[in-house]
């Protein structure tokens, strides 16, 4: 019985029904939330294979020839490839600058996100632990934020801070941590108050293990789905800020920067420059939304048929 | 008599909603918002001896569970001290603290709310025992499977989760997970209510075996006093925060004093008197925010005079083992 402890040895075959699984099949049920799911997996393994897969860097200079600026989709490089999204004003084959520019808007919204989570799920579980006035500043704090459009916010701050993408991402946390703590505190307080949490004080648990525990995974549901919604939100607010130029610098273009980009060339017939690079901000978003809804109904017990 | 395991002095309990900042700015220009107070529980003393079963009735927001919470340690008194085995609870510190706090474990009415549902039984059985060093972590498999058989749950089943379980069955996981800690006394906040009526039968046994194993005390709470003459040795009977009489079991229901446990007693529902009429009592339960003054039945009782809109009578020994809180009980 020694090796009973362990928990993958202990595993039972009869294992019928694990909330997971229950939870996977449920997420399953939505045709639209599959098809997202499978466009967002996509999208994330062109962006991670981005090198391999793309003819050109477009961030290496000496891979961009001004020459091959402008050309429609279709069109064949100097280099000898054909660009069959066409080309940006700067010769950059625009299937290369949109793949590496997700890379860019991926990992700044996901960045951002996990950090305005911690910081968001530390500060939330704190004030609903704490309560009295602990609670009452925080959370006037998080109103206050709240109160302003995130997107001022973020532009604000960039603004003061300057360009790069470490700048973006801390703008980003500050824009966002607040929805995190908010919907920690509010499922907090209701988990604080079931019994469980009585019978773990009952048993002497010390406060660290009883928040951290047994409050806090009782809290991830909502936290997940929040999460989807506001890295989707942080990926659009990043493309709006490079949009805006004061986001990421040109040599290292986003989607954001791309669309801006070929704004000028829209009305000369150019549509392309602009038009691909939104579509792919476009899937991007739509479908982490369309992931999210589907967590949410599947997480939240009161939605269910 | 023996001294008792557990013994609650002038316990009180006040629950106060303080005003915020816009309620002190709306009281200061004159509107009538004040701090509400609620005394849940209102300066009670109980003892409960060794083995023992007390039964705790009353209806429901007297402040039974807030007194079974308080006994618990899930709640600090306001006033007052709970003393286990001759000592002041929030008085202990370090190790003798620790071993009062697990030696009062509590059995909570909700099996749904009452356990973690992202633990698997196995955690939830077996993480305080863990923590607190009762079982090495070597141990801890064996110790749970062996605790589950005691409460009559299938060892094989622990890998499940909570939801996976029938309501009894989950009372059954409760009741584990406080026995896991080896306590001497159970505080049972109506521990069988949400429980279908033949299920409630087989914890009621699953109580009555512990108890003669393990040597248990129970403050059994509840409001079905059919349970409770079933299984208490001794009943205490709470009105709005107050215990109004205490008895043996037996003498209690033979011969009730106070005029509240009479009436408690007439209405109870019984297969021997099924057709005739209820007559509840008068009156609705006044509100703990403003509780009447002198004693707390007064509105409602048919002896009351004008010493009881006055006075509270305090708990007073009429005989060995049986006290009464009223002025008049001699008048019935």
């Amino acid at each position: 019985m020694s090796d009973v402890i362990a928990p993958e040895t202990a595993a039972p075959a009869a294992k019928v029904e694990t909330p997971f699984r229950r939870f996977v099949s449920e997420f399953f049920e939505s045709r639209i939330a599959t098809v997202a799911l499978c466009v967002l997996g996509l999208i994330i393994l062109l962006a991670v294979l981005a090198p391999w897969i793309t003819p050109q860097n477009p961030y290496d200079l000496a891979q961009v020839d001004v020459l091959d600026g402008r050309l429609p989709p279709g069109s064949e490089a100097f280099a000898g490839y054909t660009m069959w999204l066409g080309s940006d004003g700067s010769g950059r084959d625009l299937y290369s600058a949109i793949l590496y520019g997700l890379r860019i808007s991926l990992s700044v919204g996901v960045a951002s996100g996990i950090i305005a989570l911690a910081i968001g799920m530390a500060i939330g579980l704190l004030a609903a632990y704490a309560g009295g006035r602990t609670e009452n500043i925080i959370m006037r704090v998080v109103d206050l934020q709240l109160s302003f459009p995130a997107a001022l916010v973020a532009l604000m701050l960039v603004a003061i801070l300057g360009k790069g993408i470490d700048k973006i991402i801390l703008a980003l946390v500050v824009a966002q941590w607040a929805y995190y703590a908010r919907t920690v505190r509010g499922t907090a307080l209701v988990e604080r108050n079931k019994e469980y949490v009585e019978a773990a004080q009952c048993l002497g648990l010390s406060r660290l293990r009883v928040v951290f525990r047994h409050i806090l995974p009782n809290c991830l549901a909502p936290l997940i789905v929040v999460g989807t919604v506001q890295t989707a939100h942080a990926i659009s607010l990043e493309a709006t800020l490079s949009f805006l130029g004061v986001g990421l610098p040109q040599t290292e273009p986003s989607l954001g920067v791309l669309i801006a980009n070929g704004f000028e060339y829209m009305l000369s017939g150019r549509y392309w420059i602009s038009v691909f690079p939104g579509l792919a901000l476009l899937f991007t978003v739509v479908s982490i939304n369309l992931v999210g809804d589907q967590l949410r109904d599947v997480l939240n017990p009161r939605l269910k048929k | 008599m023996t001294a008792p395991l557990l013994e609650i002095r002038g316990v009180s309990k006040r629950f106060t909603k303080r005003l915020d900042v816009a309620g002190k700015i709306a009281q200061r220009l004159g509107s009538k918002i004040r701090e509400e107070t609620v005394h849940a529980v209102d300066a009670v003393d109980l003892s409960i001896a060794p083995g023992e079963v007390l039964g705790l009735v009353g209806e429901s927001g007297c402040g039974k569970s807030t007194l079974g919470r308080v006994v618990a340690g899930i709640h600090g008194a306001s006033d007052g001290q709970v003393l286990y085995d001759g000592k002041d609870i929030a008085a202990l510190t370090g190790a003798e603290k620790r071993a009062a706090t697990l030696a009062i474990q509590m059995i909570f009415q909700d099996p749904f709310a009452s356990l973690n549902p992202r633990m698997r039984v196995e955690d939830i059985i077996g993480e305080a025992p863990r923590v607190h060093g009762l079982v090495s972590a070597s141990d801890a498999s064996n110790y749970v499977d062996e605790v589950m058989s005691k409460v009559g749950l299938d060892p094989s089943l622990k890998r499940r989760y909570p939801h996976q379980f029938s309501g009894g069955q989950r009372q059954r996981i409760g009741i584990a997970r406080a026995l896991a800690v080896k306590p001497k006394f159970l505080v049972c906040d109506e521990a069988i209510a949400a429980l279908d009526v033949s299920i409630q039968a087989q914890v009621i046994n699953l109580f009555m075996d512990l108890r003669e194993e393990l040597g248990l005390t129970y403050l059994f709470i509840s409001h079905d006093l059919s349970v409770v003459e079933h299984i208490a040795d001794r009943v205490a009977i709470m009105y709005l925060g107050r215990i109004v009489e205490s008895a043996p079991t037996e003498a209690l229901f033979a011969a009730p004093k106070h005029p509240y446990t009479k009436a408690l007693l007439a209405e109870a529902p019984r297969l021997d008197q099924r057709k005739r009429d209820f007559a509840p009592i008068e009156g609705e339960i006044p509100s703990p925010l403003d509780p009447p003054p002198g004693c707390h039945f007064n509105p409602r009782c048919p002896l009351a005079r004008a010493d009881c809109r006055e006075a509270r009578q305090m708990l007073e020994t009429i005989s060995p083992g049986r006290a009464v809180a009223c002025h008049h009980w001699t008048e019935t």
